[in-house]
């Protein structure tokens, strides 16, 4: 007999994706992250287990979830509707009683059939336009079992498959999927390991390295540089440039820092701490004359 | 095809542009009437052909012909006794031609306070036996029904002229097609024919006169390149006044003069040009080959033909671009490419675009309609000819005749030259009947009676399949009522309101010796259009959870919250309006009762003949009618508030679907298109900014060709407005599914910081 197939755990699924790889995708974010980027703009898909979101703009002040609430995390009162964070242990009950839709439980677990199924509706359109799913996150290379059952599916049924990661995995997690992916989308984000460390609050030795290793082997790869001008200067962008020069890349994304996250951490009830502002033109002219020489088509997004 | 010069626009078009408000004419306010009027005095006892024939004529002989020395093109256009209702009272009376509240209108508004339709019904009375035939009865149930807002009715316009036959032919041409006609007709049809070529000559000196207008202003201007555009005009109008026009140019100016005319004649409202590049090309292609015109002059004259159209705000004027030859292979030209880009440079609302694809068509015309989209006017609408083909052999046009169709008014595919259809006869307001078989029969706004077929206690309703049935029940009964009222009513506009000079243009109008008002043209349909579909199917979907499945309230209860409008009962208006049972999720309940519906509701204008030996084609679009029904209908089991606008077209409830725009249209999909011989509407939202990235503008055409191959039939683009925009951060719940683009991805916006919502709202002025 086997053993149940592990449920995948999900942030959300996001249809008509135009920016995660190839034509018209379905980008499916999965939880847990094992990386802590100050700049992240999916904080909701960090933990593994499901956060509450609440978004004022929509709440009534019914009070329906401070009934329901086993925990008594609500409040409505003189400061309006107040969460107690700590005290929430997820159950989803004040989300199922929200009237509004104003409280969301943010992720759940899906079966490998249901989440197919939900990634399978969109085929036609993959067809049409070179398309196909991108399982991003989070990272979620971590949820290996789960990842490589459906990137394996998906890529019996001929759907396109991408896997959007941060690399920061033992090396047999990569063999795992590798058979069955299609594209990578690979962040690289520092060349110095301390800056690395204090940016993101891990090292770079396993993520550089699995780069080298998928390269290798033959993968596809579209690398994405976060570029967030409070970490990088132009001489660790150089030191990207140099180490992603040679390397036998289809392109390199360079993402200017954006500040589109900030909603969500309020919604989370966390703080967000990058002051910097977005990078301008002319700063990402800079930063793009640095890869000049690199054999991978450069895309400025 | 020759290579495709990047857009540019001339100092002379630079310069129309600049004057166009102070060029429209403010002359003839009034004229119209008055000159119908003397002339119906003149002529008493005339049949009513003849007197509008009379009246069209001498009309065409007193009004101004405003020629400016910088005018590229002759002709105007404004608004003549703009009313919904044709003026037959009036006519009937023999007092006059025009209807009391038929006035003319400052060309710049349009008052919808005219739109009212009970002189048709009183017509009818008084030709008809009197106010108390069963008809006459009908007719009162009818128009007090549609005075609630379960239907709508527009009778007048909606045609595509026979501008092709008149511009290949050319009018002498019409006139010997008439003085042909005469000699064979029997008396019966005499009137007609003669009155068709009062006007078809009338039409001959109507063009002179612009022809000496031009002259006048030419030898009263200076500047020398002004004499050449003015010499220009007067030699055009000295030929094309009675043969084929023998340039591009000529073939423009007589394009422009012959819709002039149909727009003096009729009561106007979507009167649609029809396939304009197909029409025009050879005479450019002849012209460019010999050397005689460059693409940028060509350009010019097009961009000028805008300008004139867009004289005639909210017209409704529609241009047809793109389709094919009768072979099938693509159509598309330089004439194409010309008219996109007059609609960008312009940025007018007049002419509606609409476009044909094609699957062999080059890359290039992909990119100039999404730039037209980019821009965010709304154009062009993109048609599938495969769909729209089956659409109307369904509808029982000829299948040689299909290839040749535009699009009349909003989304109405019609055979131009061919086809008089009265498209916005009938719209049946679909919630109406849910609202009645909940309210026993009594209006939800005005608490009047209105037509319900079947009374019956709500407690009695034991399942949902029984309420579903009954809701079906008194779909059909509302929608044949009307029907037979628009068919009562159909038979007094030949009497009334004949419309010689556009019946000349039209097929078989001259050989069968009759008016289109009277089904002279080879294709009369009746109209069945529907609104509020997916409130209905989001409606029943509710009441099948909540009352008959979840038990949460009994089928009494709901009643009773929906006639007080939710009032106190707000957590359960936003549950009813959050459950994700809707149209447009690709969810299996929901779609599949679209479908049911849809197929039953084409079904029953099928089965219903129309007095020209025709049916009702079905129509699955609202114009704005989901608006002004929306005001007219109670609260619904939607959690939608009394008096709120209805769901546009057969797209999904405002903020019902959340799944993105592959979702809705697996949804939309599920319906057959190929039913609706007079048209659908699927609109898509996007930001502005969305399509400025070439990955974004790929993805979004994967998404046309993906909706097409699935069916689809007609796919239009909102660029998200800063108004749109204001309003989803004012109220983020109805607007849960507007999705913008932020920067390297996109999000909803109702997930965006409020903070970030307002500099999105900020950018949106310069993008696009």
């Amino acid at each position: 007999m086997n053993p149940a197939k592990p449920e995948g755990f999900i942030s959300n699924i996001q249809q008509f994706s135009l920016d995660d790889g190839p034509g018209v995708r379905t980008t499916v974010f999965f939880r847990g992250c094992n990386l802590r980027c100050a700049w992240c703009h999916n904080p909701e898909c960090i933990p593994f287990q499901a956060v509450l979101r609440y978004n004022s703009s929509v709440c009534i002040g019914c009070g329906l979830c401070v009934q329901v609430c086993p925990q008594g995390c609500h409040t409505i009162g003189g400061k309006g509707h107040t969460i107690e964070r700590a005290a929430c242990n997820g159950c989803g009950a004040c989300t199922a009683g929200c009237p509004a839709g104003a409280l969301e439980l943010n992720g759940r677990g899906y079966t490998e059939d249901e989440l197919f199924e939900r990634v399978a509706a969109d085929a036609e359109f993959y067809q049409s336009s070179g398309g196909g799913v991108t399982f991003s996150g989070g990272e979620p290379v971590l949820q290996n079992v789960f990842l490589s059952g459906i990137l394996k599916r998906c890529h019996e049924a001929g759907i396109h498959t991408a896997v959007d990661t941060a690399g920061n995995v033992l090396w047999e997690m990569f063999e795992n999927i590798f058979p069955y992916t299609g594209l990578f989308l690979y962040d690289v984000k520092f060349i110095s390991p301390e800056k690395q460390l204090a940016a993101t609050g891990v090292g770079n030795d396993k993520i550089l390295g699995n780069l080298k290793e998928l390269c290798r082997r033959g993968a596809r790869i579209w690398v994405r540089v976060p570029l967030v001008p409070d970490f990088h200067n132009l001489d660790e962008i150089k030191k990207i440039a140099a180490f992603l020069k040679d390397l036998p890349l289809e392109r390199i994304e360079l993402i200017p820092y954006h500040r589109y996250g900030v909603g969500k951490y309020t919604a989370l009830g966390i703080p967000y701490t990058v002051s910097c502002k977005e990078p301008d033109t002319r700063w990402m002219e800079d930063a793009a004359a640095c890869f000049d020489g690199c054999k991978a088509k450069l895309i400025v997004q | 095809m020759e290579r495709i010069p990047p857009m540019t626009i001339s100092k002379r078009i630079a310069l129309l542009k600049e004057r166009f408000e102070a060029d429209i004419t403010f002359e003839d306010f009034g004229l119209r009437p008055k000159v119908y009027q003397k002339v119906a005095a003149e002529n008493p006892g005339v049949s009513a052909d003849r007197r509008i024939a009379l009246g069209f004529a001498q009309f065409l002989r007193e009004k101004s012909v405003p020629v400016r020395e910088h005018d590229l093109l002759a002709g105007s256009l404004r608004f003549y006794g703009y009313s919904e209702s044709i003026p037959v009272r009036a006519v009937s009376t023999g007092a006059g031609i025009m209807h009391k509240k038929d006035v003319d209108l400052h060309p710049m508004f349009l008052n919808t306070e005219l739109f009212d339709v009970s002189e048709e019904i009183e017509h009818y009375k008084e030709c008809s036996g009197g106010p108390d035939t069963p008809e006459a009865k009908l007719l009162d149930e009818y128009y007090t029904a549609l005075q609630a807002g379960s239907y709508g009715r527009w009778a007048s316009g909606h045609v595509i002229a026979g501008y092709e036959k008149a511009i290949t032919k050319g009018i002498g041409a019409l006139i010997r097609e008439g003085e042909e006609a005469l000699k064979k007709v029997d008396d019966a049809h005499r009137d007609c024919v003669e009155a068709m070529l009062v006007t078809n000559r009338a039409a001959k000196e109507y063009i002179l006169r612009y022809r000496d207008a031009a002259l006048e202003a030419m030898a009263e201007t200076e500047n020398p390149e002004y004499k050449k555009s003015l010499f220009r005009i007067a030699e055009a109008c000295g030929n094309i006044c009675e043969n084929p026009p023998r340039s591009f140019f000529e073939a423009v100016q007589l394009l422009m003069l012959v819709h002039d005319m149909i727009i003096c004649e009729s009561v106007s409202g979507s009167i649609s040009l029809g396939r304009v590049d197909y029409i025009l090309y050879p005479y450019y292609k002849k012209d460019f080959d010999e050397g005689k015109i460059t693409f940028e002059e060509a350009s010019d004259y097009i961009d000028a033909l805008w300008l004139k159209f867009g004289q005639l705000m909210e017209g409704f004027q529609n241009v047809t671009l793109g389709g094919c030859h009768p072979d099938g292979s693509f159509a598309g030209n330089e004439v194409t490419v010309m008219g996109l880009r007059a609609s960008r440079k312009m940025m007018l609302d007049q002419p509606l675009i609409s476009y044909r694809c094609h699957p062999d068509m080059p890359d290039l015309f992909w990119d100039e309609t999404q730039d037209l989209v980019q821009t965010g006017l709304g154009f062009p609408a993109m048609f599938n000819d495969e769909i729209v083909f089956r659409a109307k052999e369904d509808a029982g046009v000829r299948p040689e005749d299909c290839w040749n169709y535009g699009i009349v008014g909003c989304v109405e595919p019609s055979i131009g030259g061919a086809e008089y259809s009265r498209t916005e006869e009938l719209r049946v307001n679909w919630a109406k009947p849910l609202e009645l078989m909940l309210t026993g029969g009594v209006c939800a706004c005005t608490g009047e009676t209105l037509p319900l077929q079947t009374k019956r206690s709500l407690e009695d309703i034991s399942s949902f399949d029984e309420f579903y049935k009954w809701y079906q029940d008194e779909l059909e009964y509302s929608s044949r009522l009307a029907m037979k009222a628009c068919n009562l009513l159909d038979t007094t506009y030949g009497s009334a309101w004949p419309v010689p000079f556009l019946s000349s243009t039209m097929a078989e109008c001259y050989e069968k010796g009759e008016d289109v008002t009277r089904g002279g043209t080879t294709y009369c349909f009746a109209t069945l259009n529907a609104c509020a579909m997916a409130d209905t199917v989001d409606s029943l979907c509710a009441i099948r959870e909540v009352v008959f499945e979840k038990k949460l309230i009994t089928l009494p209860q709901l009643a009773e919250i929906l006639k007080n409008d939710f009032e106190g009962q707000e957590p359960l208006r936003l549950l009813l309006s959050n459950l994700p049972e809707r149209f447009g999720n690709g969810t299996e309940i929901a779609d599949g009762m679209m479908k049911e519906l849809t197929d039953f509701f084409t079904g029953l204008g099928k089965e219903t003949a129309n007095p020209f030996g025709h049916h009702f084609q079905a129509g699955l679009y609202t114009v704005s009618s989901h608006a002004g029904m929306g005001a007219k209908t109670g609260a619904l089991p939607t959690g939608r508030h009394k008096g709120v606008s209805l769901a546009n077209a057969l797209s999904p409830c405002q903020g019902a679907d959340r799944m993105g725009p592959t979702a809705v249209i697996r949804s939309i999909t599920k319906v057959n298109h190929a039913v609706c011989g007079n048209g659908m509407v699927l609109d898509l939202k996007f930001n502005p900014a969305f399509l400025k990235k070439p990955s974004h503008r790929k993805g979004v055409r994967s998404l046309i060709e993906t909706y097409f191959d699935k069916g689809g039939m007609e796919v239009q683009f909102n660029v998200v407005s800063r108004e749109t925009l204001l309003a989803a951060k004012a109220d983020p719940q109805k607007y849960r599914n507007l999705i913008v683009r932020v920067s390297g991805f996109s999000a909803y916006f109702f997930h965006l910081d409020p903070v970030l919502q307002d500099e999105i709202i900020a950018r949106t002025e310069y993008a696009g």
